[in-house]
């Protein structure tokens, strides 16, 4: 007779437990396996990381620098800056062809398809302003042109937001809508864009303490309330 | 007692395996799930307008129109909100608890494992894993191969290919036949596989080529190629064809000679795993609460006590000799036995408004007394889904056949009582009958003498342990247009 199960000491099974909790507690195996949509910008710059993610075909975006990205024709781009639902972003744009494309935020990139928060679509005459997908407003404007790039500043604060294009503030606007982490950027159909030197700030900080239940809670809990 | 020894190892892994698995709670959870976390400021503008007008003392001339002071405060606030959304997908491609495959032609079956349909039937035959020169023997399922904790996560090259996994499992087991040295093993081995689907929907039916290797204890490459049917309701089969071959070095734990012993294993095999359930890689985006699911019930653990009208208790009971003929002897108590379920299963059909239900688990034991055994591996069970208090309380009333190597046949009703999530309570009533069969008499060394066939009534309570009782607007039917 011979002794078929190989495994028999307490040593081996103690072993695939230690073995177990390191392999899967250090999620070795994922950790090794990035996934392809998402960069991180600004890896080797002293400022702030800036997530990005594509929301896109994957072969539709690239990343050509520390802080740029490059997005070809059909391409899509979500940047977030951890924790920072009041913050300002900058981003040099070079139209590489075609010049018509858009400038989201106040949405996330899971709810984006849904919910597209507020646009500033360049026009070949105008800004359009939407919300939620309708024009709001309106604000002439000579265009951008192809091969020339251009400084973008938006700051979104609180109600408020504003677009700053070189030099000029061409747009001021307030709004209801809640402020998210992301910004986008995607270009029209026959467009590609280059988008340079991408930098978020973030002007306030969002912190689960401040959430609306916590801030009644701590009002309740307060000496004032007894 | 040889084979004994080997059901005692893969009960000892198979709890070895739960342990690891529940140990590490949070651990996998985080392999199980994947959280995002959206953050978001919402701004209240506020604006206050005081008025207040204050009359000067004195009379006044009624019907002119006079003027009085007034002052006016206008007040702005903006108050800033956070509110915080998470978010929960799925984290994997493949997670499964268990996975058994009788394999063919991996010996001559004279030297074969006995493994058995599925690589666990022939666990509870009297001759498993033993050879007696003396007495040659005819196996079919030569080899088996097993995995316990598989884990398979998606593997994002070549710019993102659909459906290529990378995994592993707590422990993998292939066994060619009885001699040890021959087996291959291993703990965590690395497996790269790719599905292509054949049917895209539940159940899906894939054929997956992979290959894979193994470190420790033993070294080996195994490469393989599967139909897979499944997951439903955690539940699949596998028709593999494969190669393995490895080494077991010298005085390793596998082979205690001063020589290594190498493997060449050529196999097919059917198979099946339970608790193992299976992701495409656009489900990954599903969030948990969307996701569609095809059973009642599916779950890790049922236990129960039971009494019964059995009338010798498992608990106290004595085997008495008397001329030449053993009997098993003692008093019936308020506990008789228990039952144990593992991986039990219900899955919904989509007719009768969806509560027809068939279920089985990967192992039944229900001890009603001494001698009132059933033992049991996939039973078959059918009966009806009864919602008692919606989300709550259920009623199930079913039929069980057992058919190996329990021959029993069992009508019950239970009612479960939903806790939380993982957590429910059971109370279980019915009658079995039918004969605990040859193996297991053997297991449990009933007495020669003792009469084995009974029909016994019996009432449980227990408990339902990482069991999650599903809503009906939670199965797949009810999302169908």
């Amino acid at each position: 007779m011979k002794i078929p199960f190989p495994i028999s000491s307490t040593l081996q099974i103690i072993s695939i437990i230690i073995c177990g909790n390191i392999l899967s507690g250090c999620s070795l195996i994922p950790s090794i396996l990035p996934n392809p949509y998402i960069y991180q910008l600004n890896k080797y710059t002293p400022k702030q990381y800036i997530g990005c993610i594509n929301i896109s075909h994957i072969d539709s975006v690239e990343q050509t620098a520390d802080n740029s990205m490059r997005i070809f024709k059909g391409g899509a781009l979500a940047f977030g800056l951890n924790e920072a639902a009041d913050h300002i972003t900058d981003i040099t744009i070079t139209p590489t062809a075609g010049k018509n494309f858009t400038i989201g935020f106040r949405s996330t990139p899971h709810d984006y398809l849904h919910n597209k928060g507020l646009e500033f679509t360049f026009d070949d005459k105008a800004i359009l302003i939407k919300e939620h997908g309708k024009i709001i407003d309106k604000k002439q404007f000579s265009g951008l042109q192809e091969k020339k790039q251009e400084r973008f500043i938006i700051i979104n604060d609180a109600a408020e937001y504003s677009l700053q294009i070189g030099c000029d503030i061409v747009y001021r606007g307030k709004t209801k809508l809640q402020g998210t982490e992301y910004c986008f950027l995607y270009p029209f159909a026959e467009t590609e864009l280059h988008a340079q030197a991408i930098t978020m700030t973030n002007i306030r900080v969002t912190k689960p303490s401040l959430t609306l239940q916590k801030s009644a809670e701590k009002i309740a809990n307060s000496p004032a309330a007894e | 007692m040889i084979h004994s020894i080997f059901r005692v190892h893969i009960l000892f892994l198979s709890l070895c395996s739960v342990i690891l698995l529940s140990s590490c709670t949070t651990v996998l959870k985080k392999q199980l799930t994947r959280t995002e976390e959206d953050r978001f400021t919402i701004t209240v503008n506020d604006t206050t307008v005081e008025k207040i007008i204050n009359n000067p003392p004195g009379p006044r001339d009624n019907g002119i129109i006079f003027p009085s002071p007034t002052t006016k405060v206008i007040t702005h606030t903006k108050t800033q909100y956070d509110s915080t959304s998470e978010r929960y997908y799925p984290n994997f491609i493949r997670a499964g608890l268990f996975e058994g495959v009788g394999l063919l032609g991996t010996s001559s079956p004279s030297e074969g494992f006995g493994s058995g349909l599925f690589g666990v039937f022939g666990i509870f035959d009297p001759e498993f894993g033993t050879i007696n020169r003396n007495e040659p023997r005819d196996v079919l399922f030569t080899g088996g191969l097993y995995r316990f904790g598989i884990f398979e996560w998606q593997l994002r090259w070549f710019r993102d290919a659909k459906h290529w996994t990378v995994g592993t499992s707590a422990v993998e087991m292939i066994v060619p036949e009885v001699d040890n040295p021959k087996s291959l093993v291993s703990i965590f081995p690395i497996y790269i596989r790719k599905r292509f689907y054949l049917r895209e929907s539940i159940p899906y039916i894939a054929i997956t080529p992979a290959f894979g290797f193994g470190y420790f204890p033993s070294q080996y490459g195994n490469a393989s190629v599967s139909l897979d049917f499944g997951s439903i309701g955690g539940l699949n089969f596998r028709i593999y064809a494969g190669l393995a071959a490895g080494i077991n070095l010298a005085n390793s734990s596998l082979n205690s000679t001063s020589a290594s012993v190498s493997s060449t294993i050529p196999y097919i095999g059917l198979g099946t795993s339970v608790l193992d359930f299976l992701n495409k890689p656009e489900e990954l985006d599903i969030e948990w609460k969307n996701h569609e699911h095809s059973s009642w019930s599916v779950g890790l653990l049922s236990f129960s006590i039971n009494m019964s009208s059995a009338d010798t208790s498992l608990f106290g009971y004595t085997q008495v000799t008397s001329r030449n003929r053993t009997t098993s002897q003692g008093q019936p108590g308020i506990i008789n036995g228990f039952s144990l379920r593992v991986a039990p299963v219900t899955l919904a059909l989509p007719f009768i408004d969806k509560r027809v239900f068939i279920g089985t688990s990967l192992l039944h034991l229900g001890v009603l007394g001494a001698k009132e055994i059933i033992m049991s591996v996939f039973p078959l069970r059918a009966g009806y889904w009864h919602t008692l208090i919606q989300d709550e309380l259920i009623l199930e009333p079913s039929i069980e056949y057992t058919y190996y190597p329990s021959r029993v046949l069992n009508v019950s009703a239970a009612c479960k009582l939903a806790i939380n999530e993982y957590i429910n309570l059971q109370l279980t009533g019915g009658v079995a009958s039918g004969n605990p069969g040859n193996s297991v008499t053997a297991v449990f060394d009933l007495s020669d003498g003792d009469v084995l066939d009974f029909t016994t009534f019996y009432l449980g309570f227990g408990i339902g342990i990482n069991e999650r009782l599903f809503k009906e607007s939670e199965l797949r039917y009810s999302r169908k247009k």
